[in-house]
């Protein structure tokens, strides 16, 4: 197709730039109409459409590539940037406008491209945005974290890059499908993605960073890097079978560190770890039906997951408060938050006629006709460990308990009220007629979501988990304590290997300066007076420390040791180079 | 919640699963055929023993074993 395309990446990025450059007072409204011109761009996208620019060596780049996969993927990508546009529109900051913008932006370069050399691109370009949107929170804290960001972003980029360098030189140009050779190509190019899809054991920098991004950043990050992971890994790796259980892993892991967890934002991170756990294990099925939840979860996910982050960051904008164990009774304080909260919540929790309940079930139910008993129950046991910890925890504590005097110190601005409707409208909506989202999935399916079979199953396994949280209430509270996570590894050993291993270095360094500058003081000395050699020189004509009485022309005569160093090492590298060349 | 809310917390609970168990029974078509898909309630028995596990196992195993004090990593307040 020859058409004119428009990329909605490309129309992020330009709006990005225009509202770094343009004055304060204009760049909301450019906030929030560029990402609507990106939506508009990305329905005039139909299947099949296609931009292909030539480049170096008659190598072609496919820019953009739709099929039914990346279409559905684009959809969520520019709605989300939409809203996360809406929310941040109150920003001074003209930096955190252009680096999420370009985030934004890139994902969706990642997710409509169809070749390998512009999705390394776009990957590199959203790994360096995001690093502002840590970053422009500007306290000690966040400056740390975004550099550990950085090196694990680094490592996983350049992976992908020695992955991709393969696959390109043996020219396979375009993205596709490549679990058929576990060779080097395979494995670099899966820790690339794994390291941004959060899979333990990389999964640290997620939990580490999320939670210091600026209130209107972390929104942005909890929706885009790890679900063009979740893309790349139903792209490229459908059907690699150990991915499920990675996911099983990373599903039972995110909800059992959210029990534990006091940071608000670090708490919605770990439920990141556990919600795209669902989606790896989809991927690792590999069946379409499996790969429709996948992308239906991802697409529900981003929704519910930076609708909690907002709420999440309004109280924080509005108390300046992040800690769980300070916060208390705001369902009276904030209710339109806690209402957004509360819908967001059930969401992620499965609930039925939330958003969440008609994408989880589908895995759910992929796992069983796939034959995957173990699975299934053990995805249904982390639905529990999200409802505990999200849905009970976090509503009941931050919300509903009685005892907290929490003061609000600032109004949240109008457009994050806008900005969590829309987020709390579409969960709902989602969640009431799921065929809008499933009439875009990638695969045909036969699936029903709202069986009596299905819904009596949510009632009773979310109705009952709450017995033990309730009867275990007055331990539930968390600590005013960190969590360490394997992030440890790289922050505590690791750091002391660093200074080790340097300071090893540095000790030969230092002693093989002085074994260098005793052999030159000690032929200097001797040089000085040539008739040491024989032990002949008169005891006058030794050096000695004080200045003589009287004029002494040994005394000031130039040392002649320098020169004859120079001479006799020339010398010895002219015979060597004789002797040997 | 004081001990009264919890009382009517719970009555409610057991009205809902107790409805959803009947419906269960008598309206449901499972779609698979292992036990836990065809036996009613099963879930209840999910959903609470799966609970306390996670509770228990994050509460007294993961906690004391990895939670250190907030200064942990050198307090993190300043540049270095």
């Amino acid at each position: 197709m020859n058409n004119m395309v428009f990329h909605p990446g490309l129309i992020l990025i330009a709006t990005g730039f225009i509202a770094a450059i343009v004055p304060k007072s204009v760049r909301k409204y450019i906030l929030a109409g560029g990402p609507l011109l990106a939506l508009a761009a990305m329905f005039s996208l139909s299947y099949g459409a296609e931009w292909i620019v030539p480049f170096i060596n008659g190598i072609e780049l496919h820019v953009i590539e739709v099929d039914r996969l990346n279409w559905v993927f684009g959809l969520i990508f520019s709605m989300m940037a939409t809203i996360g546009g809406i929310y941040s529109m109150h920003n001074k900051s003209w930096m955190e406008a252009l680096a999420s913008m370009c985030y934004a932006g890139g994902a969706l370069g990642v997710t409509l491209c169809g070749d390998w050399m512009t999705l390394i691109f776009f990957w590199e370009l959203m790994a360096a945005s995001s690093l502002f949107l840590i970053w422009c929170n500007n306290t000690a804290k966040s400056r740390k974290a975004g550099f550990r960001y950085l090196l694990v972003h680094m490592f996983g980029g350049n992976m992908l890059l020695a992955g991709i360098f393969l696959k390109v030189s043996a020219g396979d140009m375009l993205v596709s499908n490549i679990t058929a050779v576990h060779d080097a190509a395979f494995w670099l190019i899966l820790i690339g993605v794994a390291v941004n899809a959060a899979i333990p054991p990389i999964h640290g920098w997620l939990v580490d960073a999320y939670p210091e991004g600026t209130i209107t950043g972390s929104v942005f990050l909890s929706s885009f890097t790890t679900k063009v992971a979740v893309y790349c890994l139903i792209r490229i790796f459908a059907g690699t079978d150990f991915l499920m259980w990675m996911g099983v892993i990373m599903a039972l892991y995110g909800a059992c560190f959210a029990i534990i967890e006091n940071d608000m934002r670090r708490l919605l991170a770990y439920h990141i770890v556990s919600q795209v756990g669902f989606m790896v294990a989809g991927v690792g099925i590999g069946t379409d039906l499996a790969l429709n939840g996948a992308t239906a979860h991802a697409f529900s996910h981003i929704l519910y997951k930076s609708l909690l982050f907002m709420c999440a960051g309004a109280v924080i904008y509005a108390t300046g408060i992040r800690k769980i164990n300070h916060l208390g009774g705001l369902a009276r304080k904030m209710p339109f938050v806690f209402v957004c909260f509360v819908i967001a919540a059930f969401s992620i929790s499965g609930i039925p006629l939330f958003n969440g309940f008609i994408s989880k079930s589908i895995t759910i139910t992929a796992a069983m006709e796939a034959g995957q008993p173990a699975i299934e129950l053990l995805l249904q046991l982390a639905s529990v460990g999200t409802f505990l910890s999200i849905t009970m925890k976090m509503i009941y504590f931050i919300f509903l308990r009685e005892g907290k005097d929490v003061e609000i110190k600032r109004e949240v601005p109008k457009n994050m009220y806008v900005a969590m409707g829309i987020g709390a409208a579409l969960c709902t909506i989602y969640g009431i007629f799921p065929n809008l989202l499933y009439q875009y999935l990638p695969f045909e399916m036969e699936y029903h979501p709202f069986t009596v079979d299905h819904i009596v199953q949510y009632i009773q396994l979310l109705g009952v988990a709450m017995v033990p949280f309730m009867m275990y209430l007055s331990h539930m509270e968390p600590h005013e304590q960190l969590t360490l996570d394997l992030d440890w590894f790289y922050r505590k050993p690791f750091v002391g290997l660093v200074v080790s291993i340097s300071s090893l270095v540095c000790a030969v360094r230092a002693a093989l300066g002085e074994f260098c500058r005793s052999i030159y003081d000690t032929f200097n000395y001797l040089m000085a007076n040539p008739l040491r050699f024989l032990c002949l020189a008169p005891r006058a004509m030794e050096d000695t420390e004080e200045i003589p009485d009287k004029y002494d022309a040994d005394s000031y005569r130039a040392v002649i040791g320098e020169p004859m160093i120079v001479i006799m090492t020339v010398f010895l590298l002219a015979v060597v180079f004789i002797a040997f060349v | 919640m004081r001990s009264l809310n919890k009382k009517k917390i719970y009555i409610i609970i057991a009205i809902v699963v107790a409805v959803s168990v009947v419906a269960e029974i008598l309206f449901a078509h499972p779609h698979g055929h292992n036990l836990w898909h065809t036996m009613p309630g099963f879930d209840i028995i999910m959903g609470f023993v799966g609970g306390w596990i996670l509770i228990l196992f994050a509460k007294q195993i993961l906690a004391p074993l990895l939670q250190r004090n907030e200064d942990y990593y050198d307090g993190g307040d300043g540049d270095e």
